[in-house]
């Protein structure tokens, strides 16, 4: 079995498309961290990541083994939204 | 002229005549309904100025900011001449020119101290329109010790967000959404000790249509539920919507097993009269008269008690009792002698502590305020109110 998955991340509004292979045992939040460096996305906002497969909102905390995440699999990364 | 419920206009036509159209709508339900509104910024006046419109019966809006005039191209229940007044005292004036046969009480306050989980209670539902996570996590602290759902919004330049979160469900609350990030984001503004520190706010960029759009969004959901119909967000579900370029879609966010937020929910076994000058001693005293031993009362908020200088030459005390999470860091410095203080910690209220003569004026606890409770024979909450 493959230790590693390969998956598209992109943000929501799709203007930034990636296709990468990670080790199952990346974070969520690494994921978010790395999209958040390379694509210069503004560093003052907080991220999370959809799952487009399940339409869920992963924990960051989890690693993408234990989130689910399989082989071709869509990560959608959005920012949360803080303003009132 | 204005229409009481029981008035018409001589062409027979009343108030709620298009609501009445619609199929599954209840006006009588919306009318007996009573929502909690925290924040009353750009989404928030959208949110009030519909439910005023919608005939919401009972409307409670807290907020402790003043009209400033940037607020004036976002809020549409402020006007040049409110600039320095409290926002919710101008937001309840306009809405009882909406509509005056709703209630509105407003609260010029903080939400984390001058609003007790037994107030919280008498409302069916709480709208958040607030500005930060921090803000964010102490209402789903306060919905959840209530047992009360709420309905969350945020906004961006041409993006928002609506979740909804309901304590009587197993789903996600908003803690189980906070990341290490967010934590530590939240965290820098306050010391170690849990001081607050004196940053300035973020200053977020955000537009009227925007604030409309979600704002219309939150409501809606706050309509659905309280007519029991579903359709748009089950609890622990966020909508997420961008207006350029288009995007929307619906998550659900996932439950974390260790988040403590669940567990926060307790209903009242003990109720002490409210009274100001009650010591803690008295209350102690009256939860043990119910027949509870070895009490010990947990603050919701925890308080400096005493400052005092670690400097062993000087003798400057300084008798505090303030939330920590109120007093500023920069205080922390001795005005005697300027080497730094040390200070006591009061988390919670028990026999075997020294501070037994503090009133609950002393404790800053609001009128209404749920406390939990160890006790010997278990846990339990004690409500402290005015009327019994």
């Amino acid at each position: 079995m493959s230790d590693s998955v390969s998956i598209i991340a992109r943000t929501a509004d799709q203007t930034r498309k990636a296709a990468v292979s990670l080790p199952l045992q990346t974070t969520v939040s690494q994921v978010l961290e790395q999209a958040q460096q390379q694509w210069n996305l503004p560093n003052d906002h907080d991220y999370a990541a959809r799952l487009e497969r399940t339409n869920e909102q992963l924990d960051s905390a989890s690693d993408l083994a234990s989130a689910g995440v399989q082989n071709d699999d869509v990560i959608e990364i959005f920012p949360i939204l803080k303003a009132g | 002229m204005i229409q009481t419920p029981s008035q018409t206009t001589t062409t027979g036509e009343t108030r709620y005549d298009r609501h009445h159209l619609i199929r599954w709508w209840n006006q009588q339900r919306l009318t007996d309904a009573s929502i909690l509104v925290a924040g009353a910024g750009a989404l928030g006046n959208e949110v009030l100025k519909n439910l005023s419109l919608l005939g919401v019966g009972r409307i409670t809006i807290i907020d402790f900011d003043t009209v400033s005039i940037s607020n004036l191209t976002r809020s549409v229940l402020f006007r040049e001449s409110d600039i320095g007044l409290p926002k919710v005292e101008v937001a309840r004036k306009r809405l009882l020119e909406i509509n005056p046969e709703i209630s509105v009480t407003a609260i010029n306050g903080d939400l984390e101290f001058d609003l007790g989980v037994g107030e919280i209670q008498t409302h069916d539902l709480i709208l958040a329109d607030l500005d930060s996570v921090n803000a964010r996590w102490l209402i789903n602290q306060l919905a959840y010790r209530a047992g009360i759902p709420w309905i969350n919004a945020g906004i961006g330049v041409s993006q928002g967000e609506v979740s909804f979160f309901d304590p009587n469900t197993e789903a996600a609350c908003y803690e189980c959404s906070i990341s290490e990030k967010m934590w530590q984001r939240r965290n820098e503004r306050y010391s170690c000790q849990g001081l607050k520190r004196e940053l300035p706010q973020n200053t977020m960029p955000t537009t009227a249509t925007i604030a409309s759009t979600i704002a219309g969004i939150q409501v809606q959901q706050a309509v659905l539920y309280l007519h029991n119909y579903p359709g748009l967000l089950d609890s622990g579900e966020k909508i997420y919507l961008e207006l350029t370029p288009w995007t929307t879609f619906k998550v659900a966010i996932n439950r974390r097993d260790d988040c403590l937020a669940h567990d926060l929910t307790i209903k009242p076994t003990v109720k002490i009269k409210y009274d100001s000058n009650l010591t803690v001693k008295t209350i102690l005293e009256q939860i043990e008269a119910s027949g509870f031993t070895e009490v010990v009362l947990w603050l919701r908020n925890e308080l400096i008690g005493t400052m005092q200088c670690l400097n062993p030459d000087c003798t400057d005390e300084e008798v505090v009792n303030r939330p920590i999470t109120q007093y500023s860091e920069s205080k922390l410095v001795c005005p005697k002698c300027g080497v730094e203080r040390d200070f006591e910690k009061i988390s919670y209220l028990s026999k075997q502590e020294s501070n037994l003569d503090l009133t609950l004026q002393d404790l800053k606890l609001p009128d209404n305020e749920i406390l939990h409770c160890e006790t010997a024979q278990g846990n339990i909450a004690v409500q402290f109110l005015t009327i019994n």
